[in-house]
């Protein structure tokens, strides 16, 4: 009697119908026990990536431990490196690794920023009219517009290709090329050139090698401009189109609104920049072929090198004591602590001004 | 009132506009040369490396194994190991990337914890390649007392993580609303939706995102330097101990590292051949790179 209120009609789902009530029911149960583990298998992954971030600090912090309580924080700027006497100083190679990336980003930022404004906001309007748009004609007529592909997707398309290029590469084509042109032509010129400049004369002193800090500076900025022009690209390209017409509606030029769109996009270049410049850091293989694996004999761009990743490169396979294991182990843990830092800094500012810009619209 | 002289003023303003419109075209111009140097000089390069490698390719390089300066050597073993260790570190690092992905797609709200998620997975994708291979050597190297193909494979997989991981992502979100919905509207569980509607929509991305990460690590050489270091040997041996028929448990042969070790032996014939070498890396690296871009192409363009 008591069944009767539970009519199929009172209460629809819950009481299945007796027939297929059990396979349903265990069918039912797979599926949530399914959906658990998916859930589980899923979250416990994305853990294990931040796992992964602590593992990697954890794991070089720990082997330079024995290091970092016998040197302390004078490893920072001591700069003898003595196995015999066991006295370590990182400052010749932590100086080495500012000079090469800042020097790079000196070379590579405003070759990127012009070619991200290129990409974005020239290249958009210029499928053939782009020469009748330099030589100063402000409509297109007379130009025939063939639809091509725009150029903006065939050179990003170009330019990420070559991001792809391993580092190795860039060090064989340095060693084959650059370094003979560095050491003839071009470090010889900027010491009779830049070399009398007052202030800054004496970071082109003394040109006898190709293996120095400028060369390494040079492949990074190579390398370094795909990264930094895609970022800004995609800075650019997120910026609000009112700006610029407002602007140009206005009677500017087309410059005087550019610079108002790089104002508006500052924070996001400036993300992209310093992500070159912890990727900069951060680069091995060319660095180590190209810089000449010593320590810098003068304040002179011109003078060899050793950044902290080719010290590690060079010598942490063939290290013979534990003790300059460990010393390198210090360095290690001073290029990870600095990399994640700055990384840790541009991406939360990129992701800042990307949701900024998300909840506006 | 009406005397001001009005030539004082167009004539400024026809200073100031010319100056405005001579900034304009020189910075147009600049910005032009930018990006075309920038092509051309990268493209320099490229075409140099291929150059050379063309003309120091030959068939000994598929077929033998490194010799001294005086003999034909090839680079069989390297190209093979190479190939192999790609395998291992994917078998590692590829699950991880792919689970991850699915939680920040699927599961993950929009919250701190889970920005946090995600900003560990950038910076974890941009950790130097060194001092992944220093991480390495730390935890397998050291514990293991001698190098091996494992260490190797786990520094590429830590590395391949999060490059799965954020193309998964990116990709589960770009299928669209309407099949989740239909697919829970039809009763089906999570677990359907995912398994058997959403992963099939962007199983396209998904590979493309696995092989964006293999393309990244299979021109890797930083962390290869001390954990499989570089050898001789063969790959495939039958005096390997028993469940493997690979020596893995010992120095490892690998691309990279043996044009490393050749192009900075400043031996001319061992240049020649890391030359070589370097064609068939590049290809590789750039073939797997193309078609990752005209498979997102598709993929975007179906959408």
């Amino acid at each position: 009697m008591s069944d009767a209120p539970r009519a199929p009609s009172a209460i629809p789902p819950s009481p299945p119908p007796a027939g297929q009530g059990g396979r349903k029911r265990s069918s039912g149960l797979r599926l949530r026990v399914l959906d658990r583990v998916t859930f589980g298998a899923s979250a416990s992954g994305a853990l294990l990536m931040v796992l992964l971030l602590g593992l990697i600090v954890a794991v070089i912090a720990i082997g330079a431990l024995p290091a970092i309580k016998s040197q302390g924080l004078a490893f920072l700027w001591g700069s003898r490196w003595s196995i015999r006497d066991q006295e370590f100083g990182a400052w010749p190679y932590l100086y080495s690794t500012l000079v090469t990336s800042v020097v790079a980003l000196v070379l590579a930022v405003p070759v990127s920023v012009g070619s991200a404004l290129f990409l974005v906001k020239l290249a958009p309007q210029a499928r053939l009219s782009l020469p009748a748009r330099l030589l100063g004609c402000s409509t297109a007529t007379g130009w025939i517009r063939l639809r091509i592909a725009p150029i903006i997707a065939v050179a990003s398309f170009l330019i990420e290709l070559l991001a792809a290029i391993p580092s190795i590469a860039y060090g064989l084509w340095g060693i084959a090329v650059l370094v003979p042109a560095m050491q003839n032509f071009i470090q010889p010129a900027l010491a009779s050139t830049l070399g009398n400049v007052p202030l800054i004369g004496f970071l082109f002193a003394r040109p006898t090698i190709g293996f120095t800090l400028f060369t390494a500076s040079v492949v990074l900025a190579i390398m370094i401009i795909p990264i930094v022009t895609a970022i800004v690209r995609d800075v650019l390209a997120a910026a609000p189109p009112e700006l610029e017409q407002g602007a140009l509606g206005l009677g500017a030029t087309w410059w005087q609104s550019q610079k108002l769109v790089l104002g508006y996009s500052k924070l996001g270049i400036f993300g992209g920049v310093v992500l070159g410049f912890a990727r900069a850091m951060g680069e091995t293989m060319a660095i180590t072929m190209l810089i000449g694996l010593s320590i810098p004999s003068s304040n002179s761009l011109f003078a060899q090198g050793q950044t902290i990743a080719s010290l590690l490169a060079n010598q942490f396979g063939n290290a013979d004591t534990n003790v300059e294991r460990q010393a390198l182990l210090y360095t290690a843990l001073i290029l990870l602590v600095i990399t994640l830092l700055i990384n840790g800094f541009a991406r939360a500012l990129l992701l800042k001004v990307s949701t900024q810009k998300a909840r506006k619209q | 009132m009406t005397t001001l002289p009005l030539s004082t003023f167009s004539r400024q303003e026809n200073f100031h506009g010319r100056l405005a419109r001579f900034t304009n075209r020189a910075v147009m111009t600049l910005c032009c040369l930018a990006a075309i140097s920038t092509i051309l000089l990268l493209f320099s390069i490229f075409g140099y490396i291929v150059w050379q490698g063309l003309s120091n390719i030959h068939w000994s390089l598929f077929t033998r194994l490194p010799a001294p300066t005086d003999e034909v050597g090839g680079m069989r073993n390297s190209i093979a190991g190479t190939l192999v260790l790609i395998a291992l570190g994917s078998a590692l690092g590829i699950p991880v990337g792919l689970l991850s992905g699915i939680y920040l797609a699927e599961y993950a709200r929009e919250s701190l914890l889970n920005h946090g998620i995600r900003l560990v997975i950038d910076v974890l994708a941009s950790v130097p390649s060194i001092l992944v291979g220093v991480l390495a050597s730390q935890l397998v190297v050291v514990p293991m007392g001698h190098n091996s193909a494992w260490a190797g494979a786990v520094a590429l997989g830590f590395m391949m993580c999060p490059i799965v991981a954020r193309t998964t992502e990116e990709m589960l979100k770009l299928v669209p609303r309407s099949l989740r919905e239909a697919s829970i509207g039809l009763g089906g569980s999570k677990f359907q939706t995912l398994a058997k509607v959403i992963l099939p929509a962007a199983s396209a991305g998904i590979i493309t995102g696995i092989m964006l990460a293999v393309a990244r690590v299979a021109g890797e050489t930083a962390p290869l330097l001390f954990t499989t270091m570089d050898s001789d040997q063969p790959v495939f041996s039958h005096s390997a101990s028993f469940p493997y028929f690979m020596e893995v448990n010992s120095t490892f042969p690998t691309l990279t590292a043996h044009i490393f070790k050749y192009a900075t032996s400043g031996e001319p014939a061992w240049i020649n051949e890391a030359w070589g070498g370097m064609l068939v890396l590049i290809s590789m690296v750039l073939l797997l790179n193309l078609a990752v871009r005209v498979t997102i192409h598709r993929a975007r363009r179906i959408r």
